[in-house]
Formats: C-alpha cells, structure tokens, sequence
C-alpha cells in the first residue's frame, strides 16, 4: 500500500485478509509516531522501518511523498523482503518524478 | 561412522559442552544445538533443546534451534508426507503434513495444509483442530479476543464432527475455564459423560466448574472481551526469568550495558520494563536519559500495536533507520531494549551484536 502521513490511501494491493482502512490508518499511526520520535531524538528524517513479529513483517519505506507500507507473512526472509521493497520504492519515486 | 570420526565428533561434542557450561545462556545452548546437529547427533541436539527451552522460554535463540533441530529429525517424515499428499491426497495425509509443519514452527505452511484439507475435505475434524490449536496458541500469547473466539469457534467445528472427541472436548472445557466461560466449559463436560459417565479427570472439573463463580454474561464474544480487558490491565501475563531479574535489581543491569561500547558505532542504549518504566540506560545512566525513554517508549507503544492490530501477532524486533544512523527496539522476556547507533555500522552486525547481547550477556 502506498500511503501518506495521514493515512491517504495513494494505491493498495491488499490480501484478502486486510482490509484496507485499518492498514491505513495503523500504518499512518505508526509512521507519525516513528517519524516523530526520531525528530525528537535527535535523529532526523524516518527513511524505513522494518518491524518483526511473531507471526510477520512490516516495512515501512518513506516516498517523499508518501510512505510504502508492506506486510508480509513470517517464511519470508528479512533480506529478500528488503530487496523487493526497496526495489519496488525505487520504481514508484522513478514514476513520480515524471508526473 | 568410523570409529576415528566418532571419536573426533565426540571430542567436539565435548568441548562444545564445555563452553556452555563456562557460560550457560540460550545463546551458548543454541550453539551446542547447532553442533548436534552438524555432527549428526539429532537425539543429543532433541534433549538439550528442550532442556533448553523449558528453562528459557522466551529464546528467541534456542527457539530458532529448536526450529532448525526438529526440521533436520523430521526431514525423511517430510519428504513421505509430501510424497503421500501427491500420490494419495486425503484428510489424513494433509492433518499429517500440518502437524509436523506445525512441530517444525513454520506455521504459514502448517495453516495453508490444514487449510486446504479443511475445505477439501471438510468433514474430516483433524484439520479444523490443527488450526484451532494455531489459533489458540497465538490467544495464548497476544491474549487478544478476536484470536479466542476463532480458536473456540474451529474446535467447536470439530466437536460438531466428532462428538465423541475426549482429548479435544476435555482441551475446549479447559480453555473455557481459562477464559471464564463456566457454562460454555460445562456443557463439554457434560458431553464427556455422556459417553464416559465414570470418567473421574471430567468428574473433577465438573465439580470445579459448578463451585466457580458465574461469569456475568454467557454471551462468548462478551466474556472474551472482558478477558481481553483484563489482559491488558496486566492481570494474566506472568513475569519472564530476564524482566523478574532486572525489574527487581535494574542496578545489575545498568552495569551489563557498558558491554555494549565494544559494538562498532555504538551509541545509546535505553532499556525499559514490562510497562514502559525506565530501569537502565548507558552512557549517562537512567536519571540523564529520561527524555529519550520517554520518547522510546511511544515508539515501542506504537510498534506493539501496529503489529497486533495488523494480525502479526507479538512485536518482537524493528529496525528504524534514519539520516543520523539506525534505532533498533527490541522486546525481550517483556523487557523493551533500544539500542541506536551510527549509520557507520552494518545493518546484520548491528543485529547480531544486539542479539547476542540479549541472548547471551543478560543470561549470564
């Protein structure tokens, strides 16, 4: 799903499990909260989360222009999860710089 | 195996063992876990993780092991139970295959089979209880009840097929007892008797069910609510072996993180307890560190529900990178530790040391 900071669904392509106002809104929460925190630490600009549960992942990857939020179930390896995310936030930046 | 491989397989089987017990912590077990392994020595590598994980439940060191032990044991049942779900596919033959999934923790195939055998064959109740079971473990877990009510709603599937189920009408009233549904847990049991009217474990927990107090509703969804409730005000979580040590002498603690300066672009450690209180941090102390706790913690807050709320379960770990370098949270035994460093380090080191750290140093 692509996202803004508040919670504006850009384009989703969501399983059957998920419904897509929850993502957003769950997903929006958590990158102001992120986003936020890291500011007040001193840390600067949220780039990406990857987060790790018992039963899946998620990753966040900051647009500019939005967020790129991705859930993926638990036999996917963080690396190769990356990879795929990274290379599809590559894609989508390249097709908003020519709009 | 020769008798000259044997014989260097159990020098290494030796000295491995020593190392653990020089320094006994999930880490160091999980090592000579994979060594068992590695020597082929599955019987060994089977009764030192589960040793292991009786005494360190909450590893995600020695969970990993287990993981990796029970798939190399399991693997000729894999490849047979596999083999029967392409040549002869039936009910069993997918329960089967879920089962062991299930035993092996690589639950997304476990609840894909047993998926599949449910709509299948959905008269055969094997596989509705392998799902429930998941589910119930996770409501174990999360102590969500959403996850509860799936869990009753499968393995009350199954009892519809096989009424006459005892290990699974006698597991259904256990767990309505758990969450305080009397009258749901009671029905079972009546159930029980009817074919096993003299059965004296049913007897008993009639007896027990019928002193306790009736819940205030016997609507199921209402009474796992409540429970949910009254999960989250902290009544049902008990205190891992890390959290119980630290929480009550967070002064231990303080004094392991400095361990962590030999991590290469190191540069914060804050560690807080099961709910959010600050017990440690280095450099500086806990006292001059409050305000990045205070910050910490909204972020593990968010983190914990985000997960929970998308349905993936307990939160465990995340990595949050920024310009200035990386923030890595991670929960342990219900202890929130935060970890930042520069962005001079690379990401795989940064979590091995961190993991490590908690695995092995926090252990000993």
């Amino acid at each position: 799903m692509v996202v803004t900071k508040d919670g504006v669904v850009v384009a989703e392509s969501l399983g059957p499990d998920l419904r897509k106002e929850v993502v957003a809104a769950v997903s929006s929460h958590m990158i102001q909260v992120s986003a936020r925190s890291l500011e007040d630490l001193g840390r600067g600009t949220l780039e990406r989360v990857a987060l790790t549960s018992a039963h899946g992942r998620m990753v966040f990857v900051n647009l500019d222009v939005g967020y790129l939020v991705v859930i993926t179930k638990m036999e996917m390896k963080l690396g190769q999860v990356l990879i795929e995310v990274e290379s599809a936030a590559r894609k989508i930046k390249q097709l908003h710089s020519r709009i | 195996m020769g008798l000259w491989s044997n014989f260097k397989a159990n020098r290494e089987l030796a000295e491995a063992r020593r190392d653990v017990a020089r320094a006994r912590s999930p880490y160091s077990i999980a090592q000579f876990i994979d060594k068992c392994i590695e020597l082929g020595r599955l019987d060994q590598a089977f009764e030192d993780a589960e040793r292991g994980i009786q005494e360190f439940p909450e590893s995600e060191s020695l969970q990993e092991a287990y993981k990796r032990m029970i798939r190399a044991k399991c693997a000729d049942d894999l490849k047979a139970y596999r083999d029967e779900i392409r040549t002869s596919p039936g009910p069993k033959a997918y329960y089967r295959l879920a089962c062991l999934y299930k035993e092996m923790r690589d639950l997304d195939q476990a609840v894909e089979l047993a998926r599949k055998g449910m709509e299948d064959y959905p008269n055969y109740e094997g596989n509705y209880i392998v799902l429930a079971d998941l589910r119930y473990e996770r409501f174990q877990r999360d102590l969500r009840a959403s996850d509860g009510l799936e869990a009753t709603q499968l393995f009350e599937k199954a009892v519809d097929l096989n009424g006459e189920n005892y290990r699974l009408l006698f597991q259904l009233a256990e767990i309505y007892r758990a969450i305080g549904a009397r009258d749901h847990a009671i029905a079972k049991v009546k159930m029980i008797l009817n074919f096993a009217p003299d059965d004296r474990n049913a007897l008993n927990l009639l007896s027990q069910l019928k002193s306790a107090k009736a819940p205030k509703s016997n609507d199921l969804k209402e009474i796992l609510q409540d429970f949910e409730r009254r999960a989250a005000a902290g009544n049902f979580r008990k205190q891992g072996q890390l959290s119980a040590r630290y929480v009550a002498n967070p002064g231990q603690l303080e004094r392991k993180l400095p361990s962590l300066d030999r991590m290469p672009g190191f540069q914060r450690v804050v560690v807080l307890g099961p709910h959010g209180e600050l017990l440690a941090a280095h450099p500086g102390g806990a006292q001059s560190n409050r305000n990045e706790a205070d910050t910490l913690k909204k972020m593990f807050a968010a983190a914990i529900d985000c997960s929970l709320r998308m349905d993936i379960s307990t939160f465990e770990k995340g990595l949050f990178e920024s310009e200035v370098g990386f923030t890595y949270l991670v929960v342990a035994d219900s202890l929130q530790i935060a970890v930042l460093s520069n962005n001079k380090v690379k990401k795989e080191k940064l979590r091995q040391d961190v993991h490590r750290f908690v695995e092995h140093e926090l252990y000993i």
